[in-house]
């Protein structure tokens, strides 16, 4: 074979190789970022299914301690606040808002006997758990889904075909500092 | 193979029948191989008729229903989770339920710290919600608990799930389950017949096919192969497959849960 065909075959084959590794690299991608929409996906569900719940609770609670008037106005007001968020950081902020108020609630909860013995009140009060619980596992299971395509558009080959297609790194749910401590209780 | 002697390649088949039987060995002290994923009792807070007929129940939900799967598992203490994770750590470990269902309950005791929780897979949601999950715990479990019947607390528990469980695939159990009388399996057969080899890890796996290849080379190279076509012709004809007796517990469908049901 003739020396000039000789390098292009190894040219043509150097350019399948890059071909072949960018669309690997593409497609990797798409599915990393693809699950970490899906995993937030499932937050956003998960807190409008808390949002839904939140009146209920409120009316109930109404029906026992209806002169409790600030935490009720607290957890309404973190409700809408949720409702309007729109990045991963605002409702990471709204969440916490309205976590705290609940928490306050639970306090006062303390202080009415019947409220507590309510079986409504009761089986409201599980699904609140068990939602703040899956809003809890959605969290971490989107972090994780971020935490893996984050590292993904670092490592080496893809990093180069992220920047050029365009994947960029997607923020943590994280809860701001401080949110967590509710309130302080005053009667 | 001039440079190996006999001596040596036996000595490595020792060797790696050893690590063998130490892995298997290590690997069936935790979880309790007989029952699956269908009950865990590593706290060991359940007496041996409980265990096998929280087991028998599991069987016949799954057989009946075909997909749906549900696990007992109690704990000596948390550590440093919360029963709610380790709750979902648990479900999704064990692969509760049929991977496209999700049809899957757990119900999980803790210990030292007497907590307990039914976590509900995706699919099973719709049939009990938190709110009913948490009308089981007060009814039939923490009555039993409190008065130290935790036998009775696991099989009430267990069997009201069931019935919710079953009613999902439109089967009424409230006839079979809870009434003492253990339902027999449909066939005698569990799961899977080969369960066991299955479920070992894979390098336990890995280390008995080379202790195996290991010690048919070291037959071919002493005494041309007789030992292993003597094996193979009683093999052949025997009964293959251990349906019954104990291995074989059941494993899970793949199914997954995103932290719905109550705790006590």
């Amino acid at each position: 074979m003739k020396r000039s065909t000789v390098g292009w075959l190894v040219v043509g084959a150097l350019a399948l190789i890059v071909v072949f590794s960018a669309v690997n690299a593409y497609n990797s991608l798409v599915t990393s970022e693809t699950s970490v929409e899906n995993k937030f996906a499932a937050i956003d569900v998960n807190l409008q299914r808390r949002a839904d719940l939140i009146p209920n609770l409120v009316e109930t609670v109404k029906g026992y301690a209806a002169h409790e008037e600030e935490v009720l106005t607290a957890i309404s007001d973190a409700r809408a606040r949720l409702a309007g968020a729109g990045t991963p950081e605002e409702k990471a902020a709204a969440d916490a808002e309205l976590t705290g108020a609940l928490s306050r609630l639970l306090v006062i909860v303390e202080n009415y006997p019947n409220l507590k013995a309510d079986a409504q009140f009761t089986r409201l009060m599980d699904e609140l758990a068990g939602t703040e619980n899956r809003i809890a596992v959605a969290r971490k299971d989107y972090n994780d889904a971020v935490a893996a395509y984050n590292a993904k558009i670092r490592k080496f080959p893809a990093s180069i075909y992220a920047g050029i297609f365009g994947f960029e790194k997607k923020p943590f749910f994280q809860v701001r500092e401080g949110a967590e401590q509710a309130p302080e209780v005053k009667f | 193979m001039a440079k190996l002697r006999p001596g040596r390649l036996f000595a490595a088949c020792l060797a790696a029948l050893a690590l063998f039987a130490a892995a298997v060995t290590a690997w069936a002290a935790t979880p309790d191989p007989r029952y699956g994923v269908y009950v865990q009792d590593e706290a060991g807070v359940l007496s041996a008729p409980t265990r096998e007929t929280l087991y028998w129940q599991a069987v016949w939900l799954h057989e009946r229903t075909g997909t749906a799967q549900i696990g007992v598992v109690t704990v000596p203490e948390l550590g440093s989770a919360t029963i709610e994770e380790y709750a979902v750590a648990k479900f999704r470990e064990l692969g509760l339920g049929d991977k496209e269902r999700n049809d899957g309950v757990l119900l999980l005791y803790a210990k030292k710290e007497n907590r307990v929780r039914i976590e509900v897979g995706y699919g099973m949601e719709g049939r009990i919600p938190d709110g009913k999950a948490g009308a089981i715990l007060d009814r039939y479990f923490v009555p039993n608990r409190d008065a130290g019947r935790l036998d009775d607390a696991f099989l009430e528990t267990q069997s009201a799930l069931i019935v919710e469980m079953a009613a999902e695939y439109g089967i009424d159990a409230s006839s079979v389950v809870g009434s003492g009388d253990i339902p027999a399996p449909a066939d005698g057969v569990l799961d899977d017949g080969n369960g066991f080899w299955n479920a070992l890890p894979w390098y336990v796996k890995l280390l008995g096919i080379a202790a195996i290849v290991l010690l048919i080379a070291l037959d071919f190279k002493l005494t041309g192969g007789a030992v292993t076509y003597a094996l193979l012709s009683r093999g052949r004809g025997s009964h293959r497959g251990s349906g019954h007796g104990g291995w074989g517990g059941g494993r899970g469908g793949g199914g997954s849960s995103g932290g719905g049901g109550a705790s006590r």
